[in-house]
């Protein structure tokens, strides 16, 4: 199965030794093995699988699945799902020129004349072609020779030209018929020397083609000057001396017979180049020997003739020809993009391997350069196009171009990864089988059975995919500190991007760790991060995901003092800031002349603002509407609703995250809605009266509309999707309404706070998270251990509106059915069974640093004495993300959230299974 | 209007000896504008030679068009009869050179793709507003060819910037043959290609059919030449060996001259040395395709090309060649890496300074980025003022073959001078007064474009639209309205150009 296509190893080896021996810089830096899991020689049809090419120089210089790599050469290795062919060879391309010499035989144009070393065919890299021909020009019945270059080479180079007289390319086809008389300008013309008339050129017809064609080959040069120009005769005579084959077009099946008959005749070499005629007579053109050059498609801009005789587009006429033993070349005439014609070809039932060998050997053959391109073996030029997929599959694309044993094109790094698994567990219980996940720029861009495969795209193939796991607490990226973390500080400030222990941690599949202080004695807030992000933007989840607090004391009679001390004060700080948000709503501003003196107050707000979260923004901008509100007097009309509004629909089957853009126009409102799930752009109309709004969509799921409230900047109500009902809640994030044009900026007016103007109570960050939770913004996790102290600490929370994650709770499972619905969830290893069939959210900390990379050994320990898999998988991912609040982002493998995805070797239900690859924000960990 | 630019030139020597110059094979350069003998001398503050030293307080004496003398006024003597130009506060510099230029025709270029019968000598307009601007921003010395549009175009000539006549502004006949390695419009590279190879072609098929014919005894082309009424006599007459390091035609002495093909002989001269090729690259893949045609014809040591901003590209290709080129007028390109896709700024004359490849700079246009403020670019990119200046005065000096006689100012150089009030690469300073061999030409004092662009006054005589109209009184009174709506006009622009 495998043929040894390798040359002698052992010698190799001794070389290539013999020269580090000698001079080990000398190993040259163009040396290089790649690897791939299916190779494609063509040659013979031959496939070897995990096989090496070793290219030296340029060249092969040896293939196989056993090929020996010499000490220092550089190893590419494109793993077991990439498939490597020969360089594809397009036998036609737009590179060339159209425009043609003014003689209806001109055989002296040079395609090589088009030839621009200091470019690169960037379109054909893209798609794997590494040679192409260009046509000296076209329409004429001998337009010049053509000529084949590679598409990337030395800038400036010479080397890149394969063939500079590949062939003659000529046509007797429609498009040669138009050829303009000849007339040459007199100079100078005088009374003497009249201007001149055309001189009609042939052909008109297919016999006028054949005659010209026989009085080429026939006449003297001398006559032929009068007819074709000085330089026809001598030109064509040294050509046909070279034997250089004559590529014609034809369109219909008789001018494919004419041209058989014609060339047969003369015994001159033929290449037919003709979509449909050829493949009217497959057996014809067999028996005259006579390769094809065929394209599935036609020229854009090409209609085919209404006539019941025109040929219509069939892209099986290539098969016909490929199964009648034709050597056919596919070209795409749009383009370069041979592999996607071949594809298309394939549609009469020519087989794969067949439609390869159409555009590689083939071409290569009917060009002439066969000896240097077109298949792998031993000598030939080391052109390679890898792809991620089978090369004659529709969602395969490239993913390297190699020209001359040069890396010449690979898809922009940024671009996607496909992940198609057997199993796509999306966290929250659903399992997709098979499922295939696109992720783009970081993020989560499609999921389903199949998916979208963008051009270039990494595809990697495996059994089992799963959301990246989250240990709710544990010590990784405090670096051993025993310290406790002041609540103001700001936990930001100790990351570290690109850490090795991270990543170690990251590759164990743990993608999140909210990080927290070793000591819980006293409130501490946590940061939630990713340990393997590369940059620190995207590395951070949540800056202060929760409040930790401590309810247990070896004191009973202290327990939870401190904490209901804490809810006190925070409850009092809410009040402040509830009456100060009352304050300021009443508040009528002075003239604002009056206003100087005040400057100092509007000082201390900002700072404030710099170490408080946003909540102090939307804060400011509360007061400022608040503040128009008053100046308009106490029937303010209703605010325009133009700009951006950014909320969520809520339904039964979960949250939609939505975007609406408004524009207010006279008398109605339009705009756009994004939905995450929902791939398209829904266009909406609508009417508002005051208060409410309405708005009306379609999209291809059905009628969207929208029934809401206009609240101050705040828009709520009923969404409906298809008889299907949300309650929607959009904030509104900007007042523009985003159009290509410039948008104005709003300048930020900062007048001085003026006099009289209530004073902000100011941030207090050991509370703020609190109150935040109060709010239902936010998490709290309290430690807490016995029975009745749980129960007490759930009523002591649920007196401020909030549901606590308790943590450690070694007696929760008593007091299970008591505090159901009451809390958030529970950290614990103790009776999470029990606990998660009692219907409470159960989540795991590791509560170490690198030893996060064990929970999910730990995890199947539980699932082991009993825990439901899927439980387990529910609080490593989505259950621990919903408690913290963080169910926005990670957790769940979701169109729009971040692609953090674990690729595993079987079910990840399964505790045998184990973590294969990991992407943490799309960027995969190594 | 052809009023202005007398006016303007403020000519001194008032008497011109129009010195009929031979058009073929002129070895003498310069034509004398002032009569022989007519002495004029320049001493200023600072006298910059760009031949050595910068002289203080020194003198410049121009006699019959030529410097012949230039020192310190310690050591050179002034004529007694000569007139002077004392300007102490102003510095001395030679002309620019602009190496290759089409302004200053009616038409720059021609729709016959084959032309090199043309000669731009009939297109060049003496009183075009380009050559006055010339004077404005120094550019004392011009070698006008054809367009970039073309496949072979017309014979070039080198002028001054003043003269009434062309025959008055020639400096050099025959500057060189312009011919396009970029595709002219409508073709295609590969067509221009052909065109190229075939008319060099045509040529050697023309000659050979010439000796065959006179090897057969015929005498076709000898009666051509006498219907289309060529001279046959003298050098005419005689027939010669073919000098040429491309290829040759046994037996092209067997032919007279003027038997030659007139449509084809500036191509023969071109083959055999007589005249330069000036050869337009608009890419780099086009520098291959001008250096083949140069050294398969034998002419690539007396090429110049001339090469659109992208050629940087191919200076290994023009290094290895050993050809001089003059630059496009952007010299700052901005490359996309094609694997990385980074954006790298090039300074393009860096590159041909770093190869050893002789350079000229070349206006974008007259008035603006011109050859001043080319060079300043370079000294901004890091060029010494040395480098800088040469490649506006003594490299195209070189590459027209006019070394010694003009960008430098030294003895036997023409009598072109630059006056300045400081650093002429400086935009704060003027040009205050050229001189051009040994003739005052401009003096920005009375330069009545630059003073109603920059001081608003208002040119002497061009008011006259503001004037009322001589009319009878009678019409003046029906006309009423109209006329006082004319005198409000008047006052509001007297107004503003105040």
């Amino acid at each position: 199965m495998n043929p040894l296509f390798s040359i002698n190893s052992l010698a190799l080896a001794g070389v290539a030794s013999g020269v580090a021996l000698l001079a080990p810089v000398a190993q040259s830096a163009q040396d290089v093995a790649i690897q791939a899991g299916r190779i494609y020689l063509v040659e013979d049809g031959a496939v070897i699988e995990n096989g090496t090419v070793l290219v030296r120089d340029g060249r092969i210089v040896a293939v196989g699945d056993d090929v020996s790599i010499p000490r220092g050469v550089r190893v590419v290795d494109y793993g077991p799902d990439a498939v490597l062919t020969p360089g594809l060879v397009s036998a036609d391309s737009g590179y060339g020129s159209s425009i043609a010499a003014g003689r209806t035989a001109s055989p002296t144009l040079r395609a090589s004349d088009h030839f621009d070393p200091y470019s690169n065919l960037k379109s054909a890299l893209g798609v794997g072609v590494t040679s192409v021909y260009l046509a000296p020009a076209r329409g004429r019945l001998i337009a010049g020779q053509g000529a084949v270059i590679k598409t990337y080479g030395e800038e400036g180079g010479q080397s890149r030209l394969i063939s500079d007289s590949a062939c003659l390319h000529g046509s007797i086809a429609a498009e040669a018929r138009r050829t303009p008389g000849y007339w040459e300008i007199p100079v100078p013309a005088t009374v003497d020397v009249g201007l001149g008339v055309e001189q009609p050129q042939l052909p008109r017809s297919t016999m006028g083609a054949i005659v010209a064609l026989e009085e080429l080959l026939t006449l003297s040069d001398a006559a032929l000057a009068e007819e074709y120009g000085e330089e026809a005769g001598p030109a064509l005579k040294a050509l046909m001396a070279s034997k250089t084959p004559w590529r014609m077009g034809a369109g219909s099946v008789g001018e494919v017979c004419a041209l058989l008959e014609f060339f047969g005749k003369n015994e001159l070499p033929l290449v037919l180049d003709s979509d449909y005629g050829a493949a009217e007579k497959p057996e014809v053109v067999a028996a005259a020997g006579v390769a094809v050059i065929a394209g599935p498609q036609g020229r854009s801009g090409t209609d085919f003739g209404a006539s019941p005789d025109s040929n219509w587009p069939d892209p099986s006429s290539i098969s016909r020809l490929v199964q009648a033993g034709v050597p056919v070349a596919i070209v795409a005439r749009n383009g370069v993009d041979v592999r996607a014609a071949a594809a298309l070809a394939r549609k009469g039932g020519m087989s794969a391997e067949q439609a390869l060998r159409s555009v590689t050997l083939t071409p290569a053959e009917v060009l002439g350069v066969a000896d240097r391109v077109g298949s792998l073996s031993v000598g030939k030029d080391a052109d390679f196009a890898v792809f991620n997929g089978a090369p004659m599959q529709a969602t395969s694309s490239v993913i390297a171009t190699w020209v001359s044993g040069e890396l010449a094109h690979k898809p922009k790094s940024d671009v996607a990864t496909v992940l198609e698994v057997e199993e796509l567990h999306l966290g929250d219980g659903h399992v997709l089988r098979p499922g295939q996940l696109l992720m783009n720029d970081g993020r989560v861009a499609e999921i389903g059975t199949v998916v979208a495969h963008p051009r270039g795209a990494t595809v990697v193939r495996g059994v089992a995919a799963m959301p990246g796991m989250i240990d709710v607490l544990g010590y990784l990226g405090t670096e051993g500190s025993n310290g406790r973390f002041d609540p103001r500080f700001d936990l930001r400030r100790i990351l570290e991007a690109g850490d090795d222990l991270d990543r170690r941690v990251a590759k164990a599949g743990i993608t999140t760790v909210n990080m927290g202080a070793k000591s819980a004695t006293s409130p501490s807030t946590t940061m939630a991060y990713k340990p393997a992000g590369e940059d620190l933007e995207r590395m951070v989840v949540s800056p202060a995901a929760c409040m930790r607090l401590n309810w247990n004391h070896s004191s009973r009679t202290e327990a939870g003092k401190s904490v209901r001390s804490t809810l006190g004060k925070a409850a009092d700080y809410k009040k402040k800031w509830e009456e100060y948000e009352a304050a300021i709503a009443k508040w009528t501003p002075p003239a604002p002349e009056e206003a100087k003196d005040e400057a100092k107050d509007e000082d201390e707000d900002e700072d404030e603002e710099e170490e408080g979260a946003e909540e102090e923004d939307s804060k400011k901008e509360s007061e400022e509407k608040k503040k128009k509100k008053k100046k308009k007097g106490e029937k303010a009309p209703a605010r325009p609703v133009t700009g951006e509004w950014t909320g969520a629909a809520k339904s039964e089957d979960g949250q939609h995250l939505i975007r609406i853009r408004l524009l207010e126009r006279n008398l109605g409102l339009e705009g756009t809605l994004r939905a995450d799930g929902v791939d398209e752009l829904i266009s909406l109309e609508g009417v508002r009266d005051e208060y409410h709004v309405t708005l009306r969509g379609l999209s291809s799921l059905g009628v969207v509309t929208f029934d809401l409230q206009l609240e101050d900047k705040t828009l709520s109500g009923q969404a409906t999707l298809d008889g299907a009902t949300a309650d929607a809640t959009l904030e509104q994030v900007s007042e523009v309404y985003p159009v290509a044009q410039r948008p104005e900026e709003s300048k930020a007016v900062s007048t001085p706070t003026p006099k009289g103007k209530p004073r902000s109570p100011g941030i207090d960050a050991n509370l703020e998270p609190i109150r935040q939770a109060m709010l239902g913004k936010g998490a709290v996790v309290v430690a807490v251990d016995r029975d009745d102290d749980i129960l007490a600490c759930v009523a002591a929370f649920e007196a401020h509106g909030i549901k606590p994650i308790l943590w450690g709770a070694k007696s929760a499972i008593k007091v299970a059915g008591q505090i159901q619905g009451r809390v958030a969830g529970i950290i614990t290893g103790t009776n999470v069974a029990r606990l998660s069939q009692a219907g409470i959210p159960i989540a795991f900390a590791s509560q170490a640093e690198q030893g996060a990379a064990a929970l999910p050994q730990r995890v199947a320990a539980l699932v082991a004495g009993g825990m439901s898999p899927t439980a387990a998988l529910r609080s490593l991912t989505s259950d621990a993300a919903r408690m913290f609040a963080l169910d926005d982002r990670i957790g769940f493998l979701r169109a729009g959230f971040d692609a953090d995805v674990l690729l595993l070797d079987g079910s990840p239900l399964n505790v045998s299974s184990t973590i294969q690859r990991v992407w943490v924000n799309g960027e995969e960990i190594r | 209007m052809i009023q202005q630019p007398t006016r303007l030139l403020q000519r001194i020597a008032q008497t011109h000896l129009a010195l009929t110059l031979g058009l073929l094979g002129c070895s003498f350069l310069l034509s004398a504008q002032a009569e022989a003998g007519e002495k004029y001398a320049v001493r200023a503050g600072t006298v910059h030679t760009l031949a050595g030293e910068a002289i203080p307080n020194g003198v410049i004496v121009i006699e019959g068009g030529r410097i012949t003398a230039v020192g310190s006024a310690d050591d050179v003597k002034i004529p007694w009869d000569a007139e002077v130009l004392d300007v102490p506060h102003l510095e001395a510099y030679p002309g620019f050179v602009e190496a290759h230029t089409s302004s200053g025709m009616d038409r720059p270029n021609e729709s016959v793709a084959v032309a090199p019968f043309l000669n731009v000598r009939d297109s060049i307009d003496p009183v075009a507003f380009y050559f006055e601007d010339c004077l404005r921003s120094g550019i004392t010395t011009v070698n006008v060819q054809q367009g970039n549009a073309c496949v072979i175009g017309a014979v070039g000539m080198v002028v001054k910037p003043r003269g009434m006549t062309v025959e008055e502004m020639l400096v050099r006949p025959r500057s060189g043959l312009k011919i396009s390695a970029a595709p002219k419009s409508g073709m295609s590279r590969a067509t221009q290609a052909q065109t190229l190879r075939a008319a060099f072609t045509g040529l050697r098929n023309h000659l050979e059919d010439l000796v065959q014919q006179k090897r057969n005894g015929n005498d076709y082309s000898r009666r051509e030449a006498l219907y289309q009424g060529r001279d046959l006599s003298g050098e005419r007459g005689k027939g010669r060996a073919m000098m040429s390091k491309g290829w040759t035609v046994e037996g092209l002495e067997l032919v007279p001259r003027g038997e030659v093909d007139e449509k084809q002989e500036p191509l023969l001269d071109l083959v055999e040395g007589r005249v330069p090729a000036w050869i337009y690259c608009g890419a780099p893949m086009d520098v291959r395709l001008a250096i083949e045609l140069a050294s398969d014809n034998g002419f690539l040591e007396r090429t110049t090309l001339v090469l659109d901003d992208s050629c940087w590209k191919a200076a290994d290709l023009i290094a290895e060649a050993g050809v001089s080129v003059v630059l496009d007028s952007t010299l700052v390109r901005t490359e996309t890496d094609p694997k990385t896709e980074e954006e790298e700024e090039i300074f393009i004359p860096g590159v041909f300074k770093d190869k050893g490849i002789p350079f000229a700079l070349s206006s974008r246009n007259s008035s603006t980025e011109s050859l001043w403020f080319q060079a300043a670019m370079c000294m901004a990119h890091g060029f010494t003022r040395a480098e800088a200046m040469a490649a506006i005065t003594a490299t195209p000096a070189k590459i027209l073959g006019l070394e010694g006689k003009v960008g430098c100012l030294c003895p036997g150089a023409a009598g072109n001078v630059l006056l300045t009030s400081g650093d002429p690469l400086s935009v704060t300073s003027f040009i205050e007064y050229v001189v051009i061999d040994g003739n005052l030409v401009y003096d920005r004092s009375a330069d009545i474009r630059t003073q109603h662009l920059l001081e608003g006054v208002v040119p002497e005589g061009t008011e006259s639209h503001a004037e009322e109209p001589e009319v009878e009184e009678d019409t003046r009174k029906k006309a009423g309205d109209e006329a006082g709506d004319e005198a409000g006009d008047e006052a509001g622009d007297d107004g503003g150009s105040r």
